[in-house]
């Protein structure tokens, strides 16, 4: 996807655009991780309603991925190609925000809320060295090798949005 | 307190604990050494979990579909 929506670009623009969609990736991550308790507030929503509801869209969307279908067309996009759409909604989802939106509200402490931030923003940097090095990765794995990759990551993706959903449904029926 | 309601020490540490050694620096020492253990431990599976959530080989997979 990087590379057929950044077929004008040149290997250095194409690098520096890597790095571009990690820091957007990490603002938003960081930003919906924060800002979770306060949005299910205004909208009076309890996490475990929305435990639900992100759950099942992170299950649609971990589908897809294990099916192997394209998010985005790569010729319907506009000329900056960064947040939109490889940050929102490649990068970061609504499964994803879903998902973020969850665990901010799961963790209450800060020290808990700090460390999982570390974490994101080593998860960010992880994506933009998958980026920016996507030519090598590409050609170390091959077509077949990353749809493989890709799929077994939508099987964990699916694992993951099941989970989600458990815990809205137990949630739900003893609170 | 019974021992045999919770988890007793090992047999090799039982004499260590009666005397209070226990609270030794070295006991301290191991204590942050669990949390630390926890603390990575959590760190990593928050990591795995948004890097899964990511999925920035998805992002890659799809220029060859």
């Amino acid at each position: 996807m990087l590379i057929s929506l950044t077929r004008g670009h040149s290997s250095k623009e194409r690098k520096q655009l890597a790095w571009k969609v990690a820091f957007a990736a990490l603002v938003a991550s960081v930003l919906l991780y924060l800002f979770g308790r306060a949005i299910f507030g205004i909208f009076g929503i309890t996490a475990d309603a929305f435990r639900i509801g992100a759950g099942s869209v992170l299950f649609i969307s971990a589908l897809g991925m294990a099916q192997g279908k394209p998010a985005v067309q790569a010729d319907n996009v506009q000329q900056d190609v960064t947040i939109v759409p490889l940050t929102i909604p490649l990068t970061v989802g609504p499964g994803t925000i879903g998902a973020l939106l969850v665990m901010g509200v799961s963790q209450p402490h800060w020290d808990d809320k700090l460390l999982a931030i570390v974490s994101i923003a080593l998860a960010s940097f992880t994506v933009g060295l998958v980026l920016y090095l996507s030519h090598g990765i590409e050609r170390i794995l091959g077509d077949q090798g990353l749809q493989i990759v890709s799929r077994l990551m939508g099987l964990f993706v699916c694992a993951l949005a099941a989970q989600i959903i458990f815990t809205g449904i137990r949630g739900y029926l003893v609170g | 307190m019974s021992r045999k309601g919770c988890a007793a020490a090992p047999e090799f540490q039982q004499h260590h604990t009666e005397r209070g050694l226990l609270r030794s620096p070295f006991a301290t020492q191991g204590r942050s050494y669990k949390g630390l253990t926890l603390m990575l431990h959590e760190l990593f599976s928050v990591y795995l979990k948004m890097l899964v959530l990511y999925s920035p080989f998805f992002v890659l997979s799809c220029s060859s579909a």
